[in-house]
């Protein structure tokens, strides 16, 4: 269970978001919805630890996320990569387990087999050895995902992972992150394709100025009435004969 | 495991010229002479090679700060003498050649001044950082060139007032020389370059790590602040030392790594070790090249010109290069 208690967090001195109050379940795909500057992304980064001005409390399965000293609990993929040197691709997968970061200790079988895992699951076999700054922004990303999917965290934290990718990928990544949170960890993913939420992720957080305006279902939260609140648009929602799942069309 | 190919190939070749360079550094003298009956073992073994030794821990020494200081400040163009405490060493050094009359005048006492004054720097630096709770990067930098302004400010104020001989010292220190030192005067700053120099080598792969962005480091489990205050502590002494050693001996720490990173050689676990052996041999040579023209033309021309006059047109070359290949990007 992952609670958030009164929980504000900002920059500065100013809060960005508002006294956030909501109990989420474990082995969720959950994505996180609202505007530009809504919160999206502080609510992803004080989830991974990375926000100094904070008060209330966010607790994962009992223990604090914001005062434990390591935070190797999650693995978090940002939305702008910058990576400052040349390295190769496998080097930075490989860079994602525990025992890269002694000088001299070699990898385990176990991580071995992390490595394996996602370079098949993120089709990354062919640009292995190419160096990272050669690769396309999409590509880059792919990798950055999957490096931190290979971490051994409980939580992924994606800030807008799908963009640069192209329509494949993303539903690729997707799929990826779906499967991950079936297997036992939690995948808490900001989205700005509200069609891609609903057909994927299991739960919505639904951010406006700063406050959780929503939590709950796709069913619950992706409606005519919540969007246009919200977003100041107006949607066509429907569903997918295919899988059942919603969609939305904006029209206005 | 995939590795680039020729990493290993790159590093024999490197390892070559190194040895090369030692060879050469130790058969050469200012008399332009190859071993042999004129040169006597013993200034072999007591003047020519201690030289040799500290023109390769000055070289080392400034590659693998560079190395690091570039990736804990993000920042492909940090080197060494960025860095306050390389101030702080040329203040310390300055005063005690103005100073020199009262003290006697041995090289020893601007060796001892100055690493005070590394020291202080760094103590002073450290605390003005330590005030805003972080150690951020860009502060580190700023500290360090408004530090560096303020004493070259003082270093010309005290050269507008000393005698022409004190003058003429202080330029020579200021750009850099070489001297002739045993090994035995060398062995405090030896030891406590070599300790400092593997715990700094140690943190290579954390450094690898925080080169994917800060963000991405700390939610790797690393303790970023940790890691910046320690790499500036580790390269503020090697600084340090060497400057009270060698005066300011530039462009060694920037481009070494730089031109490392070029090869493809971009891995810390082998750039930062690497660099401290190219970083050598490149001093060595540079030495060498004053040692020969001195023997020739009677005047030894300053290593930081040299070390200048060689590195400049190599970089542009390499950077060209990086730039084609990386797209111009």
């Amino acid at each position: 269970m992952l609670i958030f208690q009164d929980f504000s967090a900002g920059y500065g001195n100013r809060f960005v978001l508002n006294n956030i109050d909501v109990r989420v379940d474990e082995n969720l795909f959950i994505g996180v919805i609202g505007r530009n500057g809504s919160g999206k992304s502080t609510l992803i980064k004080s989830l991974a630890g990375l926000i100094y001005f904070v008060k209330g409390e966010i607790f994962y399965r009992g223990i604090s996320l914001l005062k434990r000293k390591s935070l190797n609990v999650v693995s978090y993929i940002p939305q702008e990569i910058n990576v400052v040197f040349g390295f190769s691709v496998y080097e930075i997968l490989r860079m994602s387990q525990r025992s890269y970061q002694k000088f001299f200790s070699r990898i385990s079988n176990s991580e071995r087999k992390r490595l394996d895992d996602v370079i098949d699951k993120f089709e990354l076999k062919g640009i292995l050895d190419r160096n990272i700054f050669s690769l396309s922004g999409g590509e880059k990303k792919r990798v950055m995902i999957a490096r931190g999917v290979a971490q051994n965290s409980d939580i992924i934290l994606l800030d807008e992972p799908l963009s640069g990718l192209d329509i494949d990928h993303q539903i690729k990544v997707f799929q990826i992150l779906k499967e991950i949170s079936l297997s036992g960890r939690m995948v808490v993913a900001s989205v700005h394709d509200l069609s891609m939420a609903a057909q994927f992720c299991d739960k919505i957080m639904l951010l406006d100025n700063g406050r959780l305006i929503r939590y709950g279902t796709v069913e619950d939260v992706l409606t005519y009435s919540n969007v246009k609140n919200t977003f100041g648009v107006e949607v066509y929602v429907g569903v997918n004969e295919i899988n059942q799942k919603r969609f939305l069309i904006p029209f206005k | 495991m995939i590795k680039n190919q020729y990493t290993s190939l790159k590093v024999v070749f490197l390892f070559f010229i190194f040895f090369i360079s030692i060879f050469l550094g130790i058969m050469f003298g200012s008399t332009g002479l190859l071993v042999g009956d004129v040169v006597e073992v013993k200034e072999l073994l007591f003047l020519r090679l201690p030289r040799v030794v500290l023109a390769l821990l000055t070289g080392g020494v400034l590659a693998i700060c560079g190395a690091a200081l570039q990736s804990i400040l993000e920042n492909p163009l940090a080197e060494p003498f960025l860095l306050g405490v390389s101030g702080g060493s040329v203040l310390g050094g300055t005063i005690f050649i103005v100073l020199s009359g009262l003290f006697g005048d041995s090289i020893f006492g601007i060796r001892f001044f100055s690493f005070v004054g590394a020291i202080g720097a760094l103590i002073l630096l450290l605390y003005v950082n330590q005030r805003q709770g972080v150690v951020n990067p860009i502060n580190i930098l700023l500290t360090g060139v408004i530090f560096n302004g303020f004493v070259s400010s003082i270093v010309t104020i005290f050269k507008a007032f000393i005698q022409p001989v004190k003058l003429q010292k202080i330029t020579l220190w200021l750009s850099g020389y070489i001297p002739y030192l045993s090994i035995r005067d060398m062995l405090f700053e030896i030891i406590v370059i070599a300790i400092v120099g593997i715990l700094l080598i140690l943190e290579a792969p954390k450094l690898n790590i925080l080169a994917l962005g800060e963000d991405i480091a700390k939610t790797s489990g690393i303790n970023v602040d940790v890691l910046r205050k320690k790499i500036f502590i580790y390269t503020s002494i090697l600084t340090g030392i060497i400057v009270s050693l060698t005066g300011l001996i530039g462009f060694v720490g920037l481009i070494v790594p730089q031109m490392l990173r070029f090869m493809g050689l971009i891995n810390n676990k082998i750039l930062i070790p690497l660099s401290f052996f190219v970083g050598g041999s490149f001093v060595i040579m540079s030495d060498l090249f004053a040692r020969v023209v001195s023997g020739l033309y009677g005047f030894e021309p300053p290593i930081s010109a040299i070390t200048a006059v060689v590195g400049c047109p190599v970089f542009v070359i390499l950077l060209r290069d990086y730039y084609r290949e990386r797209g111009g990007g």
